[in-house]
């Protein structure tokens, strides 16, 4: 049962990692990113291509997240130009366009047959009691924490945070302050995007390997981990991240339960909205 | 103040609300629509019962929607095609009519009573469906028509006296696949992965069952609720926990990489078999390294091979400029079952004398493509391939890993 639980945490680790960078994005440029994953991908299977043309991993996976990156700056300038006064809710609204654009060419440009995904950590285990814990699930769990620490650490400790935070604040102003506002917006885009390829990497190899698959399969996890962290909390994302990882493995490792496994993250949505709408009015709320 | 405030936050709150449920309604409309293509169907009209008009034959195949599944017509459309040019059937030539049931039960239904009630089929050939059977079963008795299905998975589609598909089926494969691992191989326990899938789920303990009375032995493992989304590790340390020797996976091929990399990552070693999904060309690329010495199942005779067997079927799928599968080999040998019994009527053909011709076909020679002759027959139930033919990646493709098919005893 325990080494059931840890087996679901490599996966949570990924999500936690892509719900964290949901919650970045809602928080710094006020989008809800529904095209997170996908763009992660579309890094993700640039170096699988390079892969399979002969490159060495290393570079090949370096080269993807740089391919993430310039997809998420391109997403960036477009949302700047033409959206910076739109409200949250349009915003979201062109993410979800953002995300049936890229699926749409990831599908045609790189078909909808499987992949073979290199393994980004051999295939070593390490011994706890009775419990074997991958490298895989060490290394993508430190990522995940390292990264909702870093993030937390930026925003409050450094000086690009307190412009990310003056930016969030109110864009139009900090811009007549000096603040970069739209290169600092498409800054994020970026960094997000980074981490969404470095994500997808790490989850891959345990994943249906077709471009659509991919794109779509973890994001569902992913708004579900940035809803458990009510879109404001970096750690709350990862804990829920991690823990919608695990519940999903007990879920399957039960034969009862198992085909339900893959409602858990709409079950955690369901109950974020419930409990963040407790008291409004229908009439209110609509 | 505080109020004003509480009330902007309460309504920016439930406008995001609204912004993340629209979201996930798109992200599950697109997880519905994972891998969806489109291609139009061919049809056209016709009668089927004059003695000098075309003969019209149908079929019902998932050409678009979830799950594509085009390749049993055109295997079939490849056979009729060169039939046609050879003169087709004492003179009259065959009008192959494709409908699409894009995996929809309503899609499925409106087609099978266009093809029997306005296109006047006089059967059904080198279907592929995952809907047919269900939903048009009841239908073919009703109106007495007869089906070749070129690959069926249903359970219906083996039950029902008017159909009988020319591929094993995914329970006789299951069954199949466990006695080969189990009682060929002895690599026992032998366990078992299969996907949800609703039409067949109740089904899987029957073919489980019948393995164990065939060989005395025990499934070590098994569960049917595998789905994309499965956290395979985890199913994995199942597995391993119950010891078990060999795995039997009927899984869909885009599956597979992670259910090889999930087999690494908790280290079991033990003999893997996929189901008839997975026999397609780009599975061994697919997994690369890993996929050395796994084992996969072909219904019929292994399209991978070279032998000479396969010579009448290249030759008709090349003209028709068609990729050579198991499918299309599925669809092409249901087509050529057809013309052949079309043949031997002699008279009007019309729906009820191609029934009466099936139903006195109890064993036709398949030339090797299938273990045992093919046959209709007057029965109430048909399953007449009883084997699989086990083939292994073997330097990253396809390798026959027998001499012969492995073909289930009768008891």
């Amino acid at each position: 049962m325990i080494q059931a639980g840890v087996s679901g945490i490599l996966a949570g680790a990924a999500v936690a990692m892509l719900g964290a960078c949901m919650v970045f994005m809602y928080r710094m440029v006020r989008v809800l990113n529904f095209a997170q994953v996908a763009i992660g991908t579309a890094g993700a299977f640039v170096s699988i291509i390079l892969g399979e043309h002969g490159w060495p991993f290393v570079p090949a996976a370096l080269a993807g997240v740089l391919a993430a990156t310039a997809i998420g700056v391109l997403c960036g300038t477009i949302m700047s130009a033409l959206f910076t006064e739109a409200s949250t809710e349009a915003r979201s609204t062109v993410a979800i366009t953002f995300l049936i654009a890229l699926v749409t060419l990831g599908s045609w440009i790189f078909g909808s047959d499987p992949r073979p995904i290199p393994q980004l950590l051999p295939h070593s285990n390490v011994q706890v009691g009775d419990i074997e814990v991958s490298a895989a699930t060490i290394v993508t769990l430190i990522l995940a924490i390292g990264l909702a620490g870093a993030a937390t650490y930026l925003l409050k400790r450094t000086r690009v945070g307190t412009l990310l935070r003056a930016m969030a604040e109110g864009s139009r102003a900090a811009e007549l302050l000096g603040v970069p506002s739209r290169r600092m917006a498409i800054g994020v885009w970026g960094v997000s995007a980074a981490v969404a390829a470095i994500a997808v990497l790490l989850a891959a190899p345990t994943r249906q390997s077709d471009f659509t698959s991919l794109s779509v399969q973890l994001l569902l996890p992913a708004v579900a981990a940035a809803s458990l962290g009510l879109l404001k909390s970096l750690p709350g994302a990862v804990a829920a991240g991690l823990l919608i990882g695990i519940c999903e493995a007990l879920v399957t490792y039960s034969s009862d339960l198992a085909p339900y496994a893959d409602a858990v993250p709409l079950v955690a949505i369901l109950l974020v909205l419930g409990w963040t709408q407790r008291k409004a009015v229908w009439d209110e709320a609509r | 103040m505080n109020a004003l405030q509480e009330r902007f936050r309460r309504r920016r709150t439930g406008r995001m609300s609204m912004v993340l449920a629209a979201g996930c309604l798109v992200v599950a409309l697109a997880l519905a629509a994972c891998g969806s293509d489109s291609k139009d169907s061919k049809s056209s009209g016709g009668g089927g019962g004059g003695s000098k008009a075309a003969i019209n034959i149908g079929n019902i195949s998932a050409l678009t929607g979830p799950i594509l599944l085009p390749f049993g017509a055109q295997g079939a459309k490849a056979y009729f095609d060169a039939l046609n040019k050879a003169g087709g059937i004492n003179g009259r030539k065959v009008n192959y009519i494709v409908a699409d049931d894009k995996t929809d039960p309503t899609a499925a239904s409106q087609q099978a009573r266009k093809l029997v009630q306005q296109s006047n089929v006089v059967g059904f050939a080198g279907g592929v469906s995952l809907v047919d059977c269900t939903v048009n079963g009841k239908f073919y008795q009703q109106q007495k028509v007869a089906n070749v299905m070129g690959g069926a998975s249903d359970p219906t589609c083996f039950t029902n006296p008017m159909i009988s598909p020319v591929n094993t089926g995914v329970l006789t494969g299951v069954t199949a696949g466990l006695y080969y691992m189990g009682k060929t191989l002895g690599q026992v326990p032998s366990c078992t992965l299969n996907n949800n899938i609703p039409t067949i789920n109740d089904a899987y303990g029957g073919a489980i069952s019948r393995y164990e009375q065939l060989t005395g032995q025990k499934v070590g493992f098994q569960t049917h609720a595998v789905t994309p989304n499965s956290n395979l590790t985890t199913l994995m340390l199942q597995v391993k926990k119950a010891n078990c020797k060999s795995l039997v996976a009927t899984f869909s091929g885009a599956q597979v990489p992670a259910l090889v990399k999930a087999i690494k990552q908790v280290g079991w070693k033990g003999g893997l078999l996929l189901g008839g999904a997975s026999y397609v060309a780009s599975t061994p690329k697919s997994l690369g390294a890993d996929g050395e010495g796994v084992y996969t199942t072909s219904e019929l005779f292994p399209f991978t091979s070279n032998d000479p067997i396969l010579d009448p079927v290249k030759k008709d799928l090349k003209a028709d400029n068609v990729e050579l599968t198991g499918l299309t080999e599925a669809g092409w040998l249901s087509a050529k079952i057809m013309a052949d019994t079309l043949k031997t009527i002699k008279g009007d053909i019309t729906k009820a004398s191609v029934l009466a011709a099936l139903q006195k076909l109890t064993s036709y020679d398949t030339s090797g493509l299938t273990a045992q002759p093919y046959a209709f027959g007057p029965g109430n139930a048909h399953n007449p391939n009883q084997a699989i033919w086990p083939v292994v990646i073997k330097n990253g493709d396809w390798d026959p890993a027998a001499t012969k098919f492995s073909t289930l005893p009768s008891s």
